[in-house]
């Protein structure tokens, strides 16, 4: 029973539900006070740490506001009726320079203390902050939330410039408990030492799957009922026309990882008694960031849809998460009845690779578009590690055709792990020359 | 049963129902896109048992050679090859993969309106195609705006009438992803009434075919003259210039267009230059004023006039003459809707029907300046692969 007043209490809550009005984010007393313009930037940092532990949504949500910053995320997105199109899209206000970073730092600093999953998609995105201090931090807020989405980008920031990489080390050491040496006021020789370690700690880290000092429980749908409606919200921002919208919604789920997937499992579902082949096709694209058996297994679900789109999009991510099963299935899709979806499987089967995949990719037709052909041409020589049709692939860097360049030039630098330093749109020349730097590569 | 029984029950059966009418009144999403059953979509009379025989937009041209003609000609037919695109996109791989829904569309009616396309990855060449627009693949029919003369009911592509081919609806999904149709919608334009032009207006104007029985009938161009048309361009704008004295003043206004100016894609810019004639027989040529919208990592990007009726001052440098030149601009508001919803606010596009005033004071030395307003693909473009708007030398 309480499951059901808990869950009837859900469904009425206020905030960021799809089909609920969002309040101006901007309108409410406190969180004018913390991007108050009138004070100054000390007394707006002293006022987002005095509500540091205040777990209440009214807090969470100003400090969520006072994170934002024009290098996270274009926009702010509330449902409103009074559109034609569905959607109004709150911009951001606060351009240009970037003066203020303390204050995202501030922010981040009382949200970790919160300890709130609602901050959770808001912290993720700020991972691209311009400022790679906040990020640093936001690193750390992140683990506290359980999740390590922010350690990759902890490391790159250890090759920045001191108080950018002091930071980096510094949270690396904290979340942690180890110490590599790494001194920023050494030169670039010493510091690459103790770097080289973070990254083989990492590594372990990952492979083990070691839950670090600090780190906090994952996520998980149910923890926390406003986290889950923010989070359902972002799915359902897959679904919506602009592809700011998608591209902000596809960078939070993905590094959200596996905790968003019971929440992309019920995207799927609702889109699909909606009608929504977009929510679909961009759960599609946001699985193959995630590599996860039941992430796989809602793929496979995903290539029986209806739309073709959502089928061949669902085939370009099970490539990308690659496996045993995968190929399988893709050697399946070869046979359906619409090309992209053939395209994109003959595609994938060539990055997975394997013997399978080569057998299946051999017996594959492809003689119903040049596109196709093209495709299959590409994939056996892939699928292949570049012994077979190495002609026919240089030749395609070349072609008249400037997609065809370019289809085989991602092939060619995925595969060698270099570009060779070809530009499609090069003179022949160039392009001659990047051709035999690439049969250099593929030879040696 | 016990007074905590009932209460228990009480609630279970509170709770219950209130789920239950949480649930009724919300709606399912079918605003959100559910195909073509979404608002503004209004079924043909018709709809076909039989697949559609054809595949590919080559199929229409026997038919339909001149509508197919002019397609060809057009930027949608190079959507997907046009080399300026492959580059900004990156070979659509990457960040460019979300061009591709617009670049390669699948059916519109398929997909739905008020929602993003999604892309078709074959037929490449055909960009944005015939299917794109007119197939109707739950009714096997190629849609039209009709109306349909007797040879129709026997046509091989199984035409069907819907009022829906006028719809915005149909080029919004692709055209409002950077605001064009929201741009549109506070415009002149868009008030009812004798002044009122939508879209087709004016990138699909109006012109005379040939019907089946060989007489005329009315019907739209399908080489949809936009930004990659000169004439279209060359409507845009109207610039004025006055010396009085040594001070120089500019207007620009943007009178012609239905939407910002520049529009659409971010890397546009319509540039506002000043060439400056001296004694030594050399031209200066320095860029006054830029109007475009940033890309969304120029962070450093500000609009300087956030509000109609703002003015704001700045320093133009002159380096081969050692001078500077003082310059103040003005945001005049557009007569209709002076206040407009801001969708990007560090862009500096000019909302249809506002002007940007501009004083100058003219180096020393100068005897003669040109004005000229260049439109730019991207902001990198050079001025000889750009399109010259206007052009004035005064004193003549």
């Amino acid at each position: 029973m309480l499951a059901l007043v808990v869950a009837a209490l859900a469904a009425c809550g206020d905030g960021a539900g799809p089909g609920d009005a969002l309040p101006d984010p901007e309108a409410d007393p406190l969180t004018r006070s913390l991007i108050d313009p009138g004070v100054s930037s000390d007394v707006r940092i002293e006022r987002i740490l005095a509500i540091a532990e205040d777990r209440s949504p009214g807090a969470v949500h100003a400090l969520l506001r006072a994170l934002r910053d024009r290098s996270q995320a274009a926009f702010l997105l509330a449902p409103d009726e009074d559109q034609d199109l569905g959607y109004r899209a709150v911009e951001f206000k606060k351009t240009g320079d970037d003066a203020y970073p303390m204050e995202r730092v501030a922010a981040v600093v009382a949200l970790e203390k919160t300890g709130s999953y609602v901050a959770l998609p808001d912290l993720l995105l700020a991972l691209d902050d311009r400022n790679e201090v906040v990020q640093n931090h936001v690193a750390r807020a992140l683990v506290r939330l359980g999740s390590k989405a922010g350690i990759p980008v902890l490391l790159a920031n250890l090759e920045k410039r001191i108080l950018q990489n002091e930071t980096a080390n510094q949270i690396l050491e904290d979340i942690s408990g180890e110490d590599m040496g790494f001194n920023p006021d050494a030169g670039w020789a010493l510091k690459n030492v103790a770097i080289q370690k973070w990254e083989a700690w990492w590594e372990g880290v990952r492979a083990a799957g070691t839950k670090l000092p600090i780190e906090g429980r994952p996520y998980q749908q149910g923890m926390d009922l406003v986290a889950d409606r923010r989070i359902a919200f972002i799915v359902d921002m897959l679904g919506q026309m602009q592809f700011l919208y998608h591209e902000q919604a596809r960078a939070t789920l993905a590094r959200m990882g596996a905790p968003a997937l019971p929440l992309l499992r019920a995207g799927v579902e609702s889109a699909r008694r909606s009608g929504n082949a977009t929510t679909r096709a961009g759960i599609a694209h946001v699985l193959a960031h995630i590599d996860h058996a039941n992430s796989r297994e809602l793929l496979v679900d995903l290539l029986k849809d209806q739309h073709p789109t959502v089928r061949s999009r669902a085939t370009e991510s099970l490539g990308q998460l690659g496996g045993a099963a995968a190929i399988q299935a893709l050697s399946g899709a070869l046979d359906d009845v619409d090309p992209a979806v053939r395209l994109a499987a003959v595609s994938s089967l060539g990055r997975v690779g394997g013997d399978d995949a080569i057998v299946s990719i051999r017996g594959f037709d492809g003689s119903a578009d040049a596109a196709l052909a093209s495709a299959k041409i590409l994939a056996l020589f892939e699928a292949t590690g570049g012994k077979e049709q190495v002609d026919a692939v240089l030749a395609m860097l070349l072609a008249v055709d400037i997609p065809a360049r370019n289809a085989a030039h991602t092939v060619l630098a995925r595969l060698t792990g270099d570009d060779a330093g070809y530009d499609a749109m090069a003179t022949e020349k160039d392009r001659d020359s990047a051709v035999r730097r690439y049969r250099a590569l593929l030879e040696g | 049963m016990t007074t905590a029984k009932l209460m228990g029950l009480l609630i279970l059966l509170g709770a219950s129902a209130f789920l239950v009418m949480h649930v009724m009144s919300r709606p399912d999403g079918p605003d959100r896109g559910p195909g073509p059953r979404s608002a503004g979509w209004e079924p043909p009379g018709r709809s076909y048992r039989e697949p559609l025989p054809f595949k590919k937009s080559e199929d229409c041209k026997a038919c339909h050679p001149d509508v197919w003609s002019e397609w060809y000609d057009s930027h949608h037919r190079i959507a997907y090859t046009n080399p300026e695109v492959q580059k900004l996109s990156t070979g659509f791989q990457g960040k460019g993969l979300d061009c591709l829904p617009c670049h390669l569309s699948r059916p519109m009616f398929e997909t739905g309106f008020g929602v993003r396309p999604l892309e078709r990855l074959t037929r490449r060449a055909d960009g944005v195609d015939c299917f794109t627009c007119h197939y109707w693949p739950e009714g096997n029919a190629m849609l039209t705006s009709g109306p349909l003369g007797g040879a129709a009911a026997e046509a091989p592509c199984q035409p069907a009438v819907t009022p829906s081919m006028r719809s915005l609806q149909l080029c919004a999904p692709c055209h409002n992803q950077h605001k064009v149709h929201e741009e549109w919608k506070e415009t002149r334009f868009a008030e009812e009434g004798a002044g009122f032009k939508d879209c087709n207006d004016c990138h699909m104007p109006q012109v005379e075919r040939q019907n089946a029985a060989g007489g005329l009938r009315a019907g739209r161009s399908h080489r949809f003259p936009a930004a990659h048309d000169r004439d279209v361009l060359r409507s845009a704008a109207t610039v004025s210039q006055s010396l009085s004295e040594r001070t120089l003043f500019v207007t620009v206004h943007n009178s012609g267009v239905g939407h910002n100016l520049p529009s659409d894609e971010r890397h546009r810019a319509v540039d506002l230059h000043l060439v400056l004639h001296t004694g030594d027989g050399r031209p200066y040529d320095v860029r006054i004023e830029r109007w475009r919208n940033p890309y969304r990592d120029e962070f450093e990007a500000v609009n300087p006039l956030p509000n109609p009726g703002d003015e704001y001052k700045k320093t133009v440098t002159v380096p081969e003459l050692l001078s500077d030149i003082g310059v103040r601009v003005r945001r005049v508001p557009a007569p209709h809707r002076p206040k407009r919803k801001v969708w990007y606010p560090a862009s500096t596009q000019i909302p249809a029907g506002e002007k940007r005033e501009l004083w100058l004071e003219l180096p020393d030395g100068v005897n003669s300046v040109t004005v000229r307003l260049w439109y730019r693909a991207n902001p990198f473009q050079a001025d000889k692969d750009s399109v010259l708007l206007h052009e004035k030398t005064i004193p003549e």
